[in-house]
């Protein structure tokens, strides 16, 4: 049920950036946080709702929406895609913004 | 005619797909609507008469038998406790609509017990208002009912009497409730929906107008499930204590208490929660168009 509403994988290249530079320390130590990285990678896969990604990741949904808010703010995902389903629910995908991030950062 | 059946068995379908997906979604979703019904439960059983209550604890040293002060206000005092305890039940059962509404209609697919305290904070006098209006009818109906058919003399020669008026309360109490509840339910998801209680009312008017026999065959399938049997079971009881186990014996006593507990548990546990579900899906297959939305939030 879920599938059939996640974009198709040609639409879901199409609409991912083919890279983004990253160069903000507080986007770099967002990126760096392991359970916001693997939700991230699994959303430069392909397009996924909070219950997908709870089965995958085996996390309390209510801390991967914590940590997709985070990701929403710093870019690194983008605005979710609402879809109603046939059942008359809701439902949010998730993507990332880029197919790859790229830090560059200096310091100091 | 072909349309007409063709749009009952429409119906009936979607019936039978709320019932099971409230289900799924209450199996994984369990937690946070049991916490909402086990803390409003607890609330309302405290502000229920207790054993340990100061005039009870007052008759006891006094013999058992008179209060030295005037007991009519002591009435007034419980009954103001018990509607105190009704009034926070009823706003957590309104809260229970809201997080039907955090799965089905937030785009997350999930509710946590948190978001109970922000449906509370926000609609708590809209929910006493319409968990007022729900109660209402079947109220006023069971009393009216009540007054004409009941008797409260049990005497062998009025035994078959009673059983028939019992059943017929009953029966038609559960009838006019599921009539009454397809008028006013709607309201609730709609109040999470549009934020208003005006604009909830003038939805639930126009949904009612346009849809009135897929709510009512959805809610009549919940009914038929969880309510109809308990009806049921009631009479036959009733029935069978009332005719073949003398009135009042220890085990009509117990057994009653027995099944009165079972029904409370299922009812707060399972069916409320459930009913919220259902609820909620009917109002979104009626307000929203099963198609993509370009808008995002």
């Amino acid at each position: 049920m879920r599938k059939s509403n996640s974009l198709s994988p040609e639409k879901f290249n199409a609409i991912l950036l083919p890279e983004i530079k990253i160069s903000d320390p507080e986007v770099v130590s967002v990126l760096f946080h392991k359970k916001k990285q693997a939700i991230l990678k699994l959303l430069m896969r392909g397009e996924k709702n909070i219950m997908d990604l709870k089965k995958e990741l085996k996390m309390n949904p209510g801390t991967i929406k914590r940590h997709l808010d985070d990701l929403r703010v710093k870019e690194l995902v983008a605005e979710p895609r609402i879809v109603i389903n046939k059942y008359g629910i809701k439902e949010k995908y998730y993507h990332a913004t880029a197919k790859r991030f790229i830090v560059h950062v200096e310091w100091p | 005619m072909n349309k007409k059946r063709l749009q009952v068995q429409s119906h009936t379908h979607e019936a039978l797909v709320d019932l099971k997906l409230s289900w799924k979604l209450y199996k994984s979703n369990f937690k946070p609507f049991l916490s909402a019904q086990i803390i409003s439960v607890i609330i309302f059983l405290l502000f229920q008469p207790q054993p340990w209550d100061l005039w009870n604890v007052v008759i006891v040293f006094n013999g058992g038998d008179s209060l030295p002060y005037n007991p009519v206000w002591l009435s007034i005092i419980a009954s103001i406790r018990s509607l105190i305890g009704i009034i926070v039940y009823s706003v957590f059962f309104g809260c229970s609509f809201g997080l039907s509404y955090d799965i089905m209609s937030s785009g997350n697919l999930f509710t946590k017990f948190k978001s109970l305290f922000h449906y509370f904070r926000r609609y708590w006098w809209q929910y006493i208002l319409l968990f007022f209006l729900l109660n209402f009818g079947p109220l006023v109906y069971g009393g009216i009912i009540s007054s004409i058919l009941w008797h409260p003399i049990i005497e062998p020669e009025t035994l078959p009497y009673h059983v028939f008026s019992y059943a017929t309360i009953n029966i038609t109490l559960c009838i006019f409730n599921l009539f009454w509840m397809t008028l006013f339910i709607q309201i609730y998801p709609s109040l999470t929906a549009q934020g208003g209680i005006k604009q909830a009312f003038s939805e639930n008017w126009r949904l009612l107008s346009l849809n009135w026999k897929r709510i009512f065959i959805s809610l009549l399938f919940f009914f038929l499930i969880f309510t109809v049997p308990w009806v049921f079971i009631d009479i036959i009881n009733y029935y069978i204590l009332l005719l073949i186990i003398p009135h009042y014996s220890v085990l009509w006593k117990y057994w009653s208490y027995t099944l009165y507990f079972a029904e409370t548990i299922i009812t707060f546990f399972l069916e409320l929660p459930i009913l919220t579900l259902i609820t909620t899906r009917i109002y979104n297959s009626l307000t929203y168009v099963a198609s993509e939305v370009d808008e995002k939030k």
